[in-house]
């Protein structure tokens, strides 16, 4: 099949620690269908951990009553898109602090956004308190697969 | 590749706690920070972490490095990080975290740096 042709994959996972190994493997396979190779595979899966992660802990708060909603789509041209969704209380995106300035270099914690958003080509979170959080982000091929009749 | 730690200490008394596998949030980081807590509660200041095997970190991993080498510096030590992938090098560069680890090509260098020290 053609990465032009792969059809758009919806999946909802359960908000525990189990889950984010199994949606990184739907994610990773995925992108290699739509015709990424390694490494960009590995860190398409990156990308899409560090959001999940954020929608388990941060978004949902492991709640077993929330679910994670996961959305990919094979990008016109040759690429990938994400979407995560979580079910939670929605965050301040301006209160989150830059992990990359000097002054937080040393944190424990807080790079998963930042990261995600460095490995993708396009990046747009929709969160506001009460609303929950969307991340959105894409990955353009490198080369446009080729389609043949054969 | 399931995740496996294994510690040494050298003549010199420098640590070295060889990681392999993935180094993601879970279990396997509590494990690191708690044996890096260890060697320097029983006096070993001067430690390395082997990374070579190590082919895949997320942000919460990198978290507990940047936090290990913390509690070195704290103690008056110094913990060094060697023989990472370039995977894993381009997320230290992209968090910027580069530039707080010390990082050495291999063990061996990073020994060597810290028995300089």
């Amino acid at each position: 099949m053609s990465a032009a042709r792969v059809a758009p994959l919806a999946a909802t996972f359960d908000s525990v620690l189990e889950s984010v190994d199994a949606a990184e493997l739907v994610v990773r396979e995925y992108a290699g269908r739509v015709g990424f190779a390694e490494p960009d595979q590995y860190f398409i899966g990156l990308a899409f951990r560090e959001i999940f992660i954020n929608a388990l802990k941060h978004g949902n708060g492991f709640d077993a009553s929330k679910r994670i909603h996961v959305r990919l789509a094979a990008v016109a041209g040759g690429g990938i898109e994400i979407e995560v969704r979580d079910e939670g209380a929605g965050f301040v995106l301006e209160d989150v602090p830059d992990p990359c300035a000097d002054e937080n270099l040393d944190r424990r914690s807080g790079r998963g956004l930042a990261m995600a958003r460095g490995l993708m080509d396009e990046f747009l979170v929709e969160t506001a308190p009460g609303n929950g959080t969307r991340v959105r982000m894409s990955k353009r091929h490198p080369v446009a697969p080729i389609e043949t009749d054969r | 590749m399931p995740f496996e730690m294994k510690r040494k200490t050298l003549e010199s008394g420098i640590g070295v706690i060889a990681l392999e596998g993935t180094l993601t949030m879970g279990n396997q980081l509590q494990s690191l920070e708690w044996a890096v807590d260890e060697a320097i509660k029983g006096g070993q200041k001067r430690i390395v972490l082997d990374m070579s095997e190590v082919g895949y970190v997320d942000s919460a991993a990198v978290g507990v490095l940047v936090g290990c080498s913390g509690m070195a510096k704290n103690a008056g030590g110094d913990l060094r990080v060697a023989g990472v992938t370039d995977r894993v090098k381009t997320i230290l560069k992209l968090t910027r975290v580069d530039t707080v680890l010390h990082l050495d090509a291999t063990t061996e260098a990073a020994v060597a740096a810290l028995s300089g020290a």
